[in-house]
Order: structure tokens, then sequence, then C-alpha cells
């Protein structure tokens, strides 16, 4: 068309705007021949009839002028100097920039919020729990400020690395278990997160990092919220935040103010996708899909973990939703040890499957037990009847607790789950215990369990996972119920013993703290304990003091206080000669030579060679009554002691003479425990024996740090 | 008012938008509006209607009479002000498209007012910047018009004496333009 025509249909446009409508045609046609024009007119006429609002309002910034922050490529803000966009999130871009100061180098991101209804009060909060957490697998925060434009900034450790689902796909090689422990990592930074009162909100791979360095690191607290602030507000809708379809609750979906187990919802999905390496199927409801929990349950194989997804996720029944991250990682080392999961609650038969699977060995042997029972010996049977019922279930019931103990302590690596075992115990006897506190039964063993885990907690000469102020607060709930029984019950002999059993493993502990002083406070009134609950038993009937003595002045010895160590031994040494030797047959022999050899120990510390030289050999002299392992052992002990002296006295051949006895002791001993490792292992120091100089003798037998041959007394 | 006494350039003798484009002014201007508008959106949030025109004549005060800009008159402000408001209004919505697309596969966190705003604008503004780069073929000053009245919220009778034409003329060319630009975009 030429510009005349177009001038043309603008001039007949306007003119049949205020014609009536029947009219247009007939007018247009006595205007123009051209059918073209009429057309164009008429079509037009049509539209400005049809349009209505249409562009009549100016554009309004309010409705559609939502925040896009300038490009802020080479941009220098502050002290950053802002290179290229790496990223963009539900609050805005990031950038990668670098300190440009030239204070030190170090390269950032550069994250600006561009959100409309951004809170600034809530954000500013989150800067300071951010800046307070300082955890080393969250992103630190650097610095913030606010950009000339108005938009607030956020300067962020840079991590340079993979997400962790692309980290995931990259390594190919990686086992379903590692593939856990990656998740449980996962989620241990997330509790400590939780246990600060933060809620990440929008958890998903994206968000999660594992650097090249192989750290895994959380970003985007974006939308945290503080959990102070749900319980503050008690509000049931959000005001209104982002969230990302894929990984987020139903919860979230409705627009509900966010909450932990919102975070395990996005966890569930995240552990369903490393698992599978699948991005979760989707479900249309209304306008935004949601994840379809039991559609992505059934992609994982495993029934177990399969229960834990759904636990996280909630779709089955909310008695098996976990309500905290402490009890999903729970679940997580129940799943490791074989032990019942929560997710699949109290189902019998698959807590005994488990149970089973965990103890088929003992089961094995119960069996031919049972059977044994059944053909031999019914009527043994009978006679515990005479028993009272409730007594029998309790002594049933610790002896099952101490045989699993027992058993679990055989195989390597079950400390762990030895303390969740006894945590489970005290949590199931605390409430037993509360609802009937007179029962002195149960409070034992309340009292006995609380006991066990602290050893298993934290004990320094057993197995245990050695956290000794937190074996410290059980061993002191453990006397705390004792000292209630003892009060009910004042002349227990037993419950002595317990307080006193109690008061000798808190020494231990300070001890291992090198708290010497309160040490010898609880080992004085273990002693005190002792001397209570005997004094006033004729002496022959105090030999469990006689021992509490020994064990003392074995302490004090290795502690240096020589001097009161041989005062114990005296008033050990008493109560022995007052026994009746024929009813104490095996105990008698090896306590008095103990007493005797300790003595000598004493005397060897104090570099009284001499003295020291007359004990050890006359207690060779004495031939062996039996082949008891304690005795068999202090005879490597005191021929290694002999060894020791004779090289100081530079008299090497016979040294070598007692060394090697020594060996021989130790080489029947071995031969006799082949399973005990670490008799085994001792064998390993008299090797190089024969070959050996001097000096060399004098290191593989630590003749120069004699505490080390003198073996702890104390059996476990 | 005083300013537009200062015009040196007649008012019909604007120079076409396609020159427009790489006027030197142009770098200046948009950034400045960008950043007044998301001022202004940061400063007064929810409830608060933010009008173009407050933003080009803020704008205007802000770098003319602050001398950041020299010898420019206001006619010739105003006109490139709202090209600029075009074009920031239309790189607004291609990112929110981008953003609503995902961009990549990457799962990106959706932003609940975007998708309910989305509802209610019935505009699509990157269609209409089309339209109305084929009506640039056929009448410029439809164009200008159009910018200046939707883009920049201005009156007739201030496009009137912008451009050095009559009030009827814009009627009339605005009526047109509406109606030419909804026929093409539906």
């Amino acid at each position: 068309m030429t510009p005349n025509s177009l001038d043309e249909i603008e001039q007949l446009f306007e003119a049949v705007l205020l014609l009536p409508k029947g009219e247009c045609t007939a007018y247009l046609k006595s205007q123009t021949s051209s059918k073209e024009i009429i057309n164009e007119v008429l079509e037009l006429l049509q539209a400005h009839n049809d349009l209505g609002g249409f562009l009549t309002e100016p554009l309004s910034i309010e409705d559609d002028f939502i925040l896009i922050c300038p490009d802020l490529s080479g941009r220098l803000v502050n002290v950053w100097q802002v290179s290229h966009q790496i990223g963009q999130g539900g609050m805005g871009r990031v950038y990668l920039a670098h300190r440009a100061d030239g204070e030190y180098e170090q390269t950032v991101a550069f994250k600006v919020v561009e959100y409309k209804a951004f809170n600034n009060a809530a954000f500013l909060k989150e800067r300071q729990i951010l800046a307070d957490l300082e955890h080393p697998n969250i992103v630190s925060l650097l610095d913030a400020g606010t950009l000339q434009e108005g938009y607030p900034y956020l300067i962020m450790e840079y991590i340079d690395g993979l997400s962790i689902d692309d980290w995931v796909k990259q390594s190919k090689e990686l086992t379903s278990e590692e593939r856990i422990l990656l998740f449980v990592k996962l989620c241990k930074v997330v509790q400590s997160a939780h246990d600060h009162g933060i809620i990440h909100c929008d958890l998903k791979p994206s968000n999660i990092y594992i650097s090249n360095d192989g750290a895994l690191k959380l970003l985007d607290f974006g939308i945290a919220q503080s959990l102070h602030d749900v319980n503050a507000t008690k509000s049931d809708k959000a005001e209104s935040f982002s969230f990302t379809p894929e990984y987020s609750s139903p919860n979230r979906h409705q627009h509900k103010f966010p909450t932990i187990q919102d975070d395990i919802f996005s966890l569930g999905i995240i552990f369903a996708q490393l698992l599978t390496g699948k991005t979760p199927i989707m479900q249309r409801s209304d306008e935004i899909a949601q994840p379809d929990s039991k559609a992505i349950a059934k992609q994982i194989d495993d029934i177990e973990l399969q229960a834990m997804f759904l636990a996280m996720t909630g779709a089955n029944n909310s008695a098996t939703h976990y309500r905290s991250m402490a009890e999903l990682i729970d679940d997580f080392g129940f799943y490791q040890n074989n032990f019942p999961l929560k997710a699949l609650g109290d189902n019998f038969t698959y807590r005994a499957k488990k149970h089973l699977q965990r103890n088929w060995r003992r089961w094995l042997s119960a069996l031919v037990i049972i059977s044994l029972l059944i053909t031999g010996g019914v009527r043994h049977w009978k006679t515990q009847k005479i028993k009272k019922d409730s007594e029998l279930i309790r002594e049933i019931l610790s002896a099952q607790v101490s045989d699993t103990d027992a058993s679990l302590e055989q195989q390597s690596g079950m400390t762990p789950t030895r303390k969740k075992l006894m945590m489970s115990m005290v949590q199931q006897l605390e409430k037993l215990v509360k609802n009937s506190s007179n029962n002195i039964q149960l409070t034992k063993m309340l009292a006995d369990t609380y006991n066990r885990l602290g050893v298993v907690t934290g004990s320094p000469y057993v197995l245990s996972m050695g956290n000794i102020p937190e074996s410290r607060r059980y061993q002191y709930k453990a006397l705390a119920l004792y000292e209630k029984i003892q009060r009910q019950r004042k002349d227990s002999l037993a419950a002595h013993n317990d307080i006193s059993r109690v008061k000798r493993e808190i020494a231990k502990l300070y001890a291992a703290d090198n708290d010497t002083k309160r040490m010898r406070e609880y080992y004085a009134e273990t002693l005190q304990e002792m001397e209570k609950a005997y004094r006033d038993q004729p002496l022959k009937k105090q030999h469990t003091l006689a021992i509490v003595y020994i064990v003392g002045a074995h302490g004090e010895m290795h502690l240096g206080n020589l001097k009161y160590s041989q005062q114990l031994l005296d008033q050990a040494t008493k109560i022995l000669q007052a026994l009746d030797v024929r009813e104490h047959k095996v105990n008698y022999e090896i306590e008095t030579r103990f007493i005797k050899e300790e003595t000598a120990h004493i005397l060897l510390l104090k570099s009284d060679l001499n003295a020291a030289k007359a004990i050890y050999t006359a207690l060779l002299e004495k031939k062996l009554k039996n082949n008891h392992w304690r005795l068999v052992r202090s005879h490597v002990r005191v021929n290694t002691a002999l060894g020791c002296i004779y090289l100081q006295k530079q008299q090497q051949q016979i040294a070598l003479q007692y060394f090697k006895q020594a060996r021989k002791f130790a080489t029947k001993l071995s031969n006799k425990y082949p399973a005990v490792e670490s008799l085994s292992k001792a064998l390993q120091h008299y090797e190089t024996l024969d070959k050996a100089s001097s000096e060399e003798l004098s290191s593989i037998m630590f003749c120069t740090e004699p505490r080390k041959f003198m073996m702890p007394l104390t059996r476990r | 008012m005083s300013v537009a006494h200062n015009v040196t350039n007649s008012p019909n003798t604007i120079a076409p938008i396609n020159e427009l484009k790489d006027v030197e002014l142009t770098p200046t201007i948009y950034p400045e509006l960008k950043r007044l508008a998301s001022y202004h959106m940061f400063k007064e949030r929810s409830g608060h209607t933010i009008t173009p025109t407050v933003l080009v004549n803020e704008a205007y005060i802000k770098l003319v009479k602050g001398n950041r800009l020299k010898a420019v008159d206001r006619h010739h402000f105003l006109a490139i002000s709202s090209r600029c408001m075009r074009q920031i209004l239309v790189d607004y919505s291609r990112e929110r498209n981008a953003q609503k697309r995902g961009g990549s596969e990457r799962v990106l966190t959706l932003n609940e007012e975007l998708a309910e705003s989305d509802q209610q604008k019935s505009i699509d503004v990157i269609q209409l910047d089309n339209a109305l780069k084929k009506l640039e073929e056929r009448d410029l000053v439809q164009v200008q018009i159009v910018e200046l009245r939707f883009f920049s919220g201005m009156t007739n009778k201030e496009i009137a004496d912008l451009l050095g034409i009559s009030v009827a003329t814009i009627k009339r060319k605005w009526a047109m333009a509406k109606a030419w630009l909804y026929r093409e975009m539906s």
C-alpha cells in the first residue's frame, strides 16, 4: 500500500467511526472504488468494535513491572568486581565476582535479590543467623548490602564443584551404601541448621554442592525462616514464599507456614533421586504439579529404604512420619545395623525378623539348648516355678540385655549399636519407672542400664564410644538411682556394691580426663562406701573390700602415689590373712600373689632394686598350682621385671634368660586363647629378643617405662 | 511547563524512531529509568501504583536538571524515555518468560507472585512489541503515540504538545493504531 492509501484508510476509518453500523459499507463504496481499501477499513472497524479495554489504560508498573535488576556484569560494588552471571534462583540472579581492593584474592558468588514480596526484616535476621551458624558445610556469608537500585545483595563463598545430583551421576560407581552415607551426611548438616532454628524451605539438588575438594556444601538459605518466628506468630498461612514444585511438600504447595517436616519431605525426594538417579515423578492435581510420593516410592527396590522414603514424605501414615531430623538419622543408624526401623512401625513379625538377622548365632545356640531341655530335663524347668513370676521376668530380661550386649561386644564395630540398644532400653525403662516409682526392681534395672550405657559411651578401659563427659552424665544418673534404692533398703549390701561400682567408674572417667583431684575424691568415696558396707562384717567376709583395696593400690601406683598405694595393700593383706583359705582357694592364691607382686612393683618404681628382686624371685619359686590365666600373666610380668633388673645390673645374659621365660609364658597364654588379639600382639615384642643389644632389649621389654608392663589388675 | 518553551527543534522534525534507537542519550536514560523503577518498587511495596509518567519525570529532573545531560529538549527526552520504557518492559517480559520456562533443564524455584500476576495480565508485551515493529513500517507517528500513551501514560493533550500535532489527529491515530494492533495480535 502506498502512503497515500494509508492516509486514505485513516481518513475513512475516522469517518465510519461516527456512522451508524448499517451505513458504513455504502458510505465507503461512495468514497472509493478500491475493494482493498474498503475491506481494510471494515476490518479495522470490526477490530475497533471488539477491542474492549485493549490498551486503554497505560501499562501500570505495579501490576507488571516485577523486579529485574539491570545486568551487573562488569560493575564494581563496594569492593566486589562483578564478572558474569552464573545462575538464577528463586530470589534473583547470581554472578561471579572478585575482591577488587587488592586486599587478597577471593572469588565469590554475588547474589542479587530480585523478589517483590521481599521481607527486609526477615532478610536481615537471616543474614545474622547465617553469620552465626559458621557451619563448615553451609556456605558462609561474607558481606551484604544494598545496590543503588535498591536491590539487596549477598556475597557468599563461591563453591567450585558440582550439584549433588550431577556429582552422583558423574561418579557412576557409587554403591548404594555410599549414596546413603552421602545422604546421611547431608541430613546431619540440615539437622544442625534445625538446631539453630533455621528451616531451609527450599532444599533441592541444585542447592547442594560437592566442591572440587570433596566437601558437601549447602547453599541458598534463600527463604529460611526462623523456627522461633513460626512459633511466635502461629500463623497458618505463609505470606508468600518461593518454592520448587518438584521438591516441595503438599504443605508448601498449600502455602502453609514452613515446618521442619517440609525440609524432611524435600530430603526424601532428594534421597529417592540419589538412589534411583531419576528426577522426581510429578502428578498434576491443580495448576502446579506436585511430586508423586507413592509413584516415586515404587522406584525404590529395598523395602526398608522405601519405608524410610515414605516416612520422610509422610505419604503412608502420620504414625511413622518422621518428626525430626534426629528420628530420620536414627533410622539410618538402625538400618545400617539391622535394627528395626521406626519407619516400619510396630510390625511384630518384621521386628522378630530383624532380631533374628542380628543375632542368628545366638538364636541357633538357643535352639540347641531348648531342644536339649525338651528331651532331657523338663523336670529342671519346673523347679524354676518356685521363683515369683515378676522376679523371674526381671531376671530373664536382665539376662537378655546383658547377653545381647555381651554378644554384640564380641563383634567389631558394634559399639554404636550397643549404645543405641542401651539408649532405647533407658527410654523404655524411664517410662515404666515413672509409672511405678516405688518398684525397686525396675529402678535397679534402670540404674544397671544407665551404668551399662555409661560404660559403652565412654569408659576408658573397654570398647566404648570415647565420649567421657556424656558417659559421666549416665553414670551420675545411675548413681542417683542406686542411692535411691539404698535409701529404701538401708542394709542392702548389694546397694553398697552398686554405688561403689559406679563411683569407681566415675573415678576412672575423671582419671581419663586427667582430673586427678576428682578422681581421688570418687575413689575415696568408693572406699568409704565399701568400708561402710563391710564394717560390721567379720574380716573373713570382707573379700570384696580387699579387691577394692588392691585395685585402688594399683591405681595409686600408676599415679606415682607409692606410699598410699602400699597402705592400701597392707589393708588388703590384713583381710586376706583372715580369710578361710579352704573357702577361697583360687582367689586367695591369686590375690595374695598380686599383693606381693604389687609390693615388688612399688619397690622397683622406688628404684630399690634388691628388695624388689627378692620378692619377685620368691614369687617365681612357688610353683603354679593352677593355670588360671591371671596367674600365667603374673609370671610374664614378674619374669620381665627380673630381666629388667638384671639388665640394669649389666648382667645381660641372665636378663635374657628371664625375658625368654616371659616369652614362654606369653606364648603358652596365647596358644590357650588364640582369639584374644592383645595376647598374640604382645608376642610380636619378643620376636627379636635373641639378637637384640642391651639397649634394644631395654626398649623391647619396656624396662625404661616399667608401668607399661605392670598390666592393670582389673579384669574386663 | 516552562521547559517546553526552550524547544530548539521544531516538534515536526522529531527524529524518526529508527534513528532514535541509536541516539546517544538512550544509554544514559535507559538505566536511569530502570533504576528508578526498581527503586520505587522496593520503597513502596504492596498497593502502590507507580506510573511510567512519574518515572519519566523523575528521570528528567535528575538527568537534565541535574546537568548530567546537556542541551536536551524536553520533547526529545520524553520521546526517548517512552521508547526506553517500552524496551524495559519488553526486556522484563522476555526475562520473565525465560524464567517461567525454566531456562535450562535446571529446576528453578517457582515464584508464586510471577504465576499469579501472569494470569491477571491479558496483554502480552512481547507480542505487542512485535506488532509495533510491523506498524512502524506503516506509520511511525502511530507507534510513537502508542509508546507515549501506553508505555509512558501520557495524555492526548501532552502528546499533542510533544509532537506538535492537533489533539484531534492524535485521537484519530490512536484509535486507528489500537484497531490495527488488535487485529494484528488476534
